[in-house]
């Protein structure tokens, strides 16, 4: 799904940029926040994956769409979390 | 509205094969599956807030870390509402899409966003900070 990729490149983006800004400052619990949200962008990469559009030639059942309800509990989770670690290392780290 | 069965009345029980494996039970275990579309556009929404958060908290980090000529006071208080912001938004994603698709199952009207007004008045206050530290 176009909106799943949408999610999954900007949270490629937001890694690489925290990776760019927590890089000089690995140690501690600075890198703790850049595991974490590596791992909150894999989370999202998988979950697009498992969303991803069949191929064309495939039979279309359109009411099979289940809400992926762990799926969303896990992005919203790991955005809250890897957000929030980056935000607390910079702060942390521009007024040390 | 259009609805799968829509002919039917929502009874209260699930009306879906397999609502009891579900997760959350307490969203599929009531009415029937609504249009597809529907669960669709509110995934959407869904992942739209989950990019909303990351904005927010980019615009906090970025603030912290960029060296602008702000006063740093101001400046660390806006790039904490941003972080805040950011924070309380996958928790509207996550509760938003549970009370929307309950709303879709039992065939009821949509609930509003409740981070709406919070969030425009928290960008209000950011951009109210940064211009103070701007010119003081």
């Amino acid at each position: 799904m176009l909106a799943w990729r949408r999610t999954a490149a900007a949270f490629v983006v937001a890694a690489a940029g925290a990776g760019r800004f927590l890089l000089p400052h690995l140690g501690g619990w600075i890198f703790l926040a850049a595991v974490v949200n590596a791992t909150a962008v894999v989370i999202v990469a998988a979950a697009a994956l498992r969303r991803r559009l069949p191929p064309a030639a495939a039979p279309a059942v359109l009411n099979s769409a289940r809400p992926p309800g762990p799926w969303l509990a896990a992005v919203a989770l790991a955005t809250a979390v890897g957000g929030l670690s980056v935000a607390l290392a910079a702060l942390a780290g521009s007024h040390p | 509205m259009v609805k799968r069965g829509s002919s039917a009345p929502h009874p209260d029980g699930p009306t879906s094969p397999g609502a009891s494996t579900r997760w959350p039970r307490r969203v599929f275990s009531q009415g029937s599956d609504p249009d597809p579309r529907f669960s669709l556009a509110n995934e959407r929404t869904f992942l739209a807030w989950i990019r909303t958060s990351l904005a927010l908290f980019a615009a906090g980090v970025a603030l912290e870390a960029v060296n602008l000529p702000i006063v740093p006071g101001l400046r660390r208080a806006a790039a904490i509402v941003l972080i805040l912001l950011g924070a309380a938004a996958p928790a509207q994603a996550w509760f938003g899409w549970v009370r929307t698709e309950l709303a879709l199952r039992r065939g009821r009207g949509l609930p509003p966003p409740l981070m709406a007004v919070p969030l425009g008045g928290g960008l209000m206050l950011v951009g109210i900070l940064v211009l103070l530290g701007l010119i003081l």
